[in-house]
This record gives structure tokens, sequence and C-alpha cells, in this order.
């Protein structure tokens, strides 16, 4: 759907358009919140007290930017705020500060969970069938290489070997997809 | 130490699961450190390999759940806003409302103790060659045929809604089951739900008759407390009751001849002329005798609107073999005139 007229939609209150907001970008942007508030519960609510502002305050809401730039900017300033108010951990306030800045000019790279599996989907698909089930074993059932070696009755050594082609062609795919943020994210 | 990308490729794997030796991991540390190229290098890789884990991680989360969460607080909250709002002035308007009712409410039952004190009887007659029209307390309507009159209270207090008639009377009555109407006339008691129907029955008369319109009328008779049931009727029937025998007789008519005197018309259908000069004398207030007996059965047909005595006596002359003679009203001592006395006889060929 064209952004324009979600924005438009979500002035004018339509209860439909915002469900549509809603459902796409509810989970995209907890996990989004999940590297600023390491609480799942806590990421919920606050996510949630956004789209019930969101809607109460719809006409007043000045939409400027693409509707995810402005919904994953809105999150990250609540976020911050959140964390302002509770005695967070001087480590944890140092990394988030590191992080923080270099996403704030590559907001588009933002992803619904949508677009995630279906841009992973693609770049699965450009794998080789043995290099994707090794892959897949690896990042889907959580084995290690080891496991996977055994399991598989092949040496540790082509295991790492298929999982570097795997990470090389991914790279490739993913790259302009992925978001900055999920560095901050993995690192925690 | 030095490292290819190539070289850096193959130990990915192994650091990104963890599975590096001590040695393996100190010198990819270095190489990500050596170079900020290196280090975006490794952190698309990075992606590449946490993509699926970031995936599970948005999967985690139900937005249709929290949707409906959402739904609670964004619908119900105005509703419920809304409906403080109600009921706060309910509760508000309640008391006033409340002592005004209960007001109201006493006052009614103190009119109604009054009105039903007062309630009295009232009686309606209609003068010689006139029709009254009149509404009861009940809404139901009355047309009262010249010289008949109606007896009534002025408010229907009891169980049955009960009037009085002598003389001939048109009923619509209105409709409340709760409280039947019926038309007492002499010993006959007419009983009504919501119907229309004309009643007949004369002083001067040993018989009554009834002409049901619409809807349904039961017929009993009364004499000295005794109360006989003499059949329901239906519309289009014509009841004709003797009082002698408190027998009736029943007959299909058409009933518009019966109430056509409500619009001052009077309707003659094949009628014999002994009942023409019944309804003739009535209507005019006059003394109306037939000489020959030969015209006391004769069959007549006719109309009139609107006419006086005189014109409707012409119109009979030219319509049948009967001729008249008037006699001149008398002034009585008392101040009164005598009633008009007119003659009938067979005409002279």
């Amino acid at each position: 759907m064209k952004d324009i007229l979600l924005i438009e939609g979500l002035e004018r209150r339509e209860k439909i358009v915002f469900d549509y907001i809603f459902n796409y970008y509810y989970s995209s942007l907890c996990a989004f919140s999940m590297q600023y508030l390491n609480d799942r519960s806590a990421v919920e609510d606050l996510v949630q007290d956004f789209f019930v502002s969101l809607w109460i305050d719809a006409p007043h809401h000045k939409i400027h930017s693409s509707l995810k730039t402005y919904l994953f900017a809105s999150i990250k300033n609540r976020c911050l705020d959140f964390q302002k108010h509770q005695k967070v951990l001087e480590k944890y306030k140092t990394f988030i500060l590191f992080s923080t800045k270099p996403d704030d000019d590559s907001t588009d790279h933002y992803l619904a969970e949508s677009e995630l599996r279906q841009a992973i989907q693609k770049s699965l698909g450009k794998l080789s069938p043995r290099c994707r089930e090794i892959f897949e074993l690896s990042r889907l059932n959580g084995l290690s290489n080891q496991e996977i070696s055994t399991q598989l009755g092949i040496s540790k050594r082509t295991v790492e070997l298929q999982i570097s082609n795997a990470l090389k062609i991914l790279r490739k795919e993913l790259v302009e997809y992925l978001p900055i943020w999920l560095v901050a994210w993995l690192i925690m | 130490m030095k490292l290819s990308f190539g070289k850096l490729d193959e130990l990915l794997p192994g650091y990104l699961s963890g599975e590096l030796s001590d040695e393996d991991r100190a010198s990819m540390d270095q190489w990500r450190a050596a170079s900020p190229e290196n280090e975006v290098h490794f952190q698309n890789s990075l992606k590449a390999w946490e993509s699926i884990s970031l995936l599970n991680e948005m999967e985690q989360f139900n937005s249709f759940e929290a949707l409906k969460k959402i739904n609670t607080r964004i619908l119900n909250p105005e509703t419920t806003r809304w409906w403080i709002y109600i009921q706060r002035a309910a509760a508000i308007l309640l008391l006033p409302l409340l002592i005004y009712s209960g007001y109201v409410s006493v006052r009614n039952t103190l009119l109604k103790k009054q009105q039903i004190e007062h309630v009295v009887m009232q009686t309606i007659s209609s003068r010689q060659g006139m029709v009254t029209h009149f509404e009861l307390a009940d809404g139901t309507k009355v047309w009262l045929n010249s010289g008949s009159k109606l007896q009534f209270p002025t408010l229907f207090t009891e169980d049955l809604r009960e009037v009085k008639l002598s003389g001939e009377a048109f009923f619509e009555v209105t409709k409340n089951e709760k409280q039947p109407f019926q038309v007492n006339v002499k010993d006959l008691n007419i009983e009504v739900l919501g119907t229309s129907f004309n009643v007949v029955s004369y002083d001067d008369e040993q018989m009554s008759e009834v002409v049901l319109v619409e809807g349904k009328v039961k017929l009993s008779a009364e004499k000295d407390q005794v109360k006989k049931v003499l059949g329901t009727m239906n519309p289009g029937q014509r009841v004709v009751y003797k009082e002698e025998n408190q027998k009736v007789e029943v007959e299909e008519v058409t009933v518009d001849k019966y109430i056509a005197w409500r619009d001052g018309n009077l309707i003659f259908r094949d009628d014999k002329m002994e009942e023409v000069v019944k309804r003739l004398s009535r209507w005019f207030n006059a003394e109306i005798f037939i000489n020959d007996p030969e015209i006391k059965s004769y069959i007549y047909k006719a109309t009139f609107r609107n006419e006086n005595l005189l014109q409707v006596l012409n119109l009979l002359k030219i319509s049948a073999p009967i001729d008249f003679r008037i006699t001149e009203r008398k002034a009585l001592k008392n101040g009164e005139f005598t009633k008009q006395k007119v003659y009938l006889m067979k005409k002279k060929v």
C-alpha cells in the first residue's frame, strides 16, 4: 500500500488503515525496541502505548517523512525516554549511545517482519540445496558446527566452508535490506 | 598477523558460532580492528548470520493479540467515557424525575377519584328532522337520528362502557378489549368490542333492529334481571328483535340503506309503503296516514337527499300510483302546533 494513502487514512482515523499499519509493523517495532529495553513485556507495553496515542491524536501527528521512518523514530524516542526514567546500567547506556549513532541517517533500512521474511527467503533460494541445509541447521535449529558435522556425517571443516559460502551469498543479498541496528541488537 | 578476506571467511562460521580456538578468535578481533573496511565486512557477515534470529525474534510478537488489547483501549474508552456521561446525566435527572412522576401519579389518582365522583349521566337528544353527531369520552362516534336520545356517562369508569339508546343511532365504537362497549335498548343489550353498527329501537314500537356494518356484536336480552344470550352478529346482517317473544329474525342486507340517514339521505329499496311511511313520518315529524289498504303493501324504491316533506310527497306522487293530501298545522292554546297530518290515497286514474 502507498505510504501517502496510509498516512492520509490514519489522519482521517480510518480504523482499517490503523489495523493494517499495526499488524504490519508491530512485531518489527517490538524487536527493534528490544535493543533498548531487554524486556519483552515492557517493549510490548511501550509499542502499544505508542499506537494508542497515534490513534487518539492521529490528526495531530504530522508525518513528513516516510511512515516507516516516522514509526521507528517515534519508537526509538520513546525507548530513550523510557531509559531516562529507568535507572539503567551505565555500560548499557554507553552502548546505546554508540549504537544509535549510525542508524540516524539510515532509517529506511528498517524492515517489517514480512519484508525481512521475504528477503531471507529470497536469499536462501540462491544457496545450493546442501549449503542451505547446513545453514538452516545452524541458524534455524541452533546446532553447533560440530553437531552438524556429526549429524550429516561430514567433516567439521566442510560444514564451516558451506556456512562461509552461505554467508558470502547472503551478505551480498541481504546487506541492503538489513538494518544497521541489527548489529547493535546482536552484540547485546 | 595478516589475514586475507578469503582466510577470514573460513574463520567466520567458527567465530560466529563461538567454536573458534582462542588463537583464531584473537586474530579475527585483530583483523576487525585493523581497518573500518574490515569491520564493515565483518558486520555485514554478522547481519547475514543473524537475520534469521531477528526474524525469529519478530515472530515472538503477536500483533493480532496485541491489536485486541489496543482495541479495548482505543474503542472502549470512548464509549465508556460516553456512557459515564450518560450515566451521570441519568443519575442527576433521575431524582427530580422520580419526584415529578410521583407527583404526577398522585395527582392523577386524585384527579381520577374526583372525576369518578363527578361522573354524571348525560342525555343528548336529536330534534325532529335533525341528525346529531357527537363523540363520547372514549372517542366513540355517535350519529343520533331524528327524534332519538342517548344516555351516557361523562366518563367511562366502569368495566363496561354502557349507554342507553331510545330511537335510532349509528355507532363507530373505539376498540378497547378491556372495556367492552354496550348499547342497551329497552330490554336488548348489544355488546361490542370495536365495530360500527346501526340500532333502531323506538319506544312506540314492539321491536328493535340492529344492522352491523363491521366487526362483531353480541346480542342478549335482559328481562327481570335474567339475561338471555341471543347470538353473535356478523357484518352485513340485520337482526330484528321482537319483544313479545324475545325472538330474533336475521337477514343479510345491503347496509347502505340503513345508515344513509347519517348523511341526511333516505334510501328505500323494495320496502313496503307501510315501512316507508313510518320512516318518513319520523324523519319529518309528521303524522302520515294510509287511507287505502292496497297502498300499504305497495313496494317502493327511492332515494331522497335533503328534500323537504312536500318535495318527497311530490316525488312519491310522480313515481307511484299514490296521491296525497296535507292538512294545515293548527296552533294549540299552549302556543305549540299540531303535527302536520298527511293522508295517502290511491291516485285517481
